[in-house]
């Protein structure tokens, strides 16, 4: 019973870990993704100029699922940008109030300006971006491992008491 | 089409209506909306208002709006038709806009804070160019033709069915519609969503001049069509086809022919004689109707009474 018991310790404290390593990684993951569709932007507002809507619809399929789902409920959305924004700000997780603040302030302007224009805002926000994705990565793999660790160890150690 | 882009009250409001008598409408901020339903009209929540106070107020975020949407929320890809003053949209009705002008260097960079729109939605009436024609072929060909008329009289409606016309009908063997302001032909991608004719060929959303220089070079059409001819550079354009023999048939605003001829822009091209033949369109019973035509020496060869 007592093997059972601290089993079931380890097991949780290593999830526990597993899940504040995961929220790192999704933040990551999701920087990354904004940081690659601005590249991806870029490169189209230079040479093809395609509507958001095809732009969205056409979009590459390495970015993260979640970021992928934005795209998604953007593309749905395109008629009620400011609104969707707002929403979406409220309800997402893992980003703090910097990172929102740029995520939105870019896609409220997404296709409201001319291709000068939105090739500036494109730059400024990855300007903005590198130093954010920079910072999401070193807690990726510092913070990331240490909580995946720490979980092991608390797991461990009830392991151990309990026994 | 028309309301993809329209705010939800218009949209209601347009339900009352019959779309096919809707020729115009008329949004400025903080003003009354009116449109062009067989005469000038207010509208109203409920369709036509009988009075100024009864009619919708546009605010200034359902312009942006409308121009947004207009430009499938891509102003980017639609900066060149803005800053030129229109959108058209996908079924061929063009959003005039008014609004703050960003400029660099006196080039026009894009247009902003938009103030008034003018939609303007294009019909299609069959066969309306079908009473002018005998008068504007022999056996040679075409001749080369200048369509008059007041604005939203019919023009564009009246070159689009003359195109098809010629090119279904064989009058000419290849015609080549140059459509700036994708008004003529609505090309949605590569398909025209404006019928003009089996044998036509379109350069769209292009320059009268790179339409006919390029068009002329490459597709070697009988007839070159554009619409509105209301600057210097459109009228060198016309001569240019001249040279390259190939015939014309082109629009442009005027009351009549002696408000033509008084015209600076004209005088000195109504002298070279280029011209054979000259309609006259007019509202009087309705868009498109055919009033006058007449001959290169301003002889009368048709009159409607």
């Amino acid at each position: 019973m007592n093997i059972l018991l601290g089993a079931l310790f380890l097991l949780g404290g290593i999830m526990i870990g597993s899940l504040i390593a995961k929220k790192y990684k999704a933040k990551y993951e999701f920087l990354s993704s904004f940081y690659a569709f601005l590249e991806y932007l870029e490169t189209n507002f230079n040479f093809l100029q395609d509507s958001i809507k095809v732009v969205l619809d056409n979009k590459k399929q390495s970015f993260c699922n979640d970021f992928n789902d934005f795209l998604n409920d953007l593309s749905q959305n395109l008629d009620n940008q400011q609104d969707f924004l707002t929403k979406w700000s409220t309800q997402q997780k893992f980003l703090n109030q910097n990172e929102v603040l740029v995520f939105t302030k870019f896609f409220e302007q997404l296709g409201r300006l001319d291709c000068q224009t939105q090739i500036e805002s494109i730059k400024q926000t990855k300007q903005a971006l590198s130093e954010f994705v920079q910072l999401a990565k070193d807690a990726h793999t510092k913070k990331g491992k240490l909580s995946t660790q720490l979980g092991l160890m608390c797991g461990l150690t009830l392991f151990i008491i309990v026994l | 089409m028309l309301k993809n882009v329209l705010p939800a009250r218009y949209c209601h409001s347009l339900d009352f209506l019959n779309l096919d008598k809707l020729y115009e409408i008329r949004l400025r901020v903080n003003s009354p909306t009116t449109i062009n339903y067989g005469g000038r009209f207010f509208l109203g929540e409920n369709g036509l208002a009988e009075t100024e106070q009864e009619a919708i107020i546009s605010n200034e975020r359902e312009l942006n709006d409308i121009v947004f949407k207009a430009c499938e929320c891509s102003v980017y890809a639609h900066n060149e038709e803005l800053k030129q003053g229109f959108i058209t949209l996908n079924n061929g009705a063009r959003i005039g806009i008014c609004g703050e002008i960003v400029s660099d260097n006196n080039v026009v960079k894009t247009i902003k804070n938009f103030t008034s729109l003018n939609i303007r939605i294009p019909h299609i009436v069959k066969n309306c160019s079908l009473n002018a024609l005998p008068f504007l072929h022999n056996e040679n060909g075409v001749f080369n033709i200048l369509i008059i008329s007041p604005p939203a009289s019919g023009k564009t409606t009246f070159l689009r069915d003359f195109a098809s016309q010629i090119s279904d009908k064989f009058i000419a063997r290849n015609v080549l519609v140059v459509d700036e302001r994708n008004e003529i032909t609505a090309c949605n991608g590569a398909k025209p969503t404006l019928y003009v004719g089996k044998f036509t060929d379109i350069f769209s959303g292009c320059t009268k001049q790179f339409g006919i220089t390029n068009g002329i070079r490459t597709m070697s059409p009988e007839v070159v069509l554009l619409d509105e001819i209301a600057e210097k550079c459109d009228i060198e354009a016309l001569l240019n086809v001249v040279g390259a023999g190939v015939k014309f048939v082109a629009s442009t605003h005027s009351k009549d022919l002696e408000d033509l001829k008084n015209k600076p822009l004209f005088k000195e091209f109504l002298k070279l004689k280029v011209i054979e033949r000259f309609v006259v369109l007019s509202n009087r019973k309705g868009a498109g109707t055919l009033e006058y035509i007449f001959a290169q020496d301003f002889t009368c060869l048709y009159c409607g009474g």
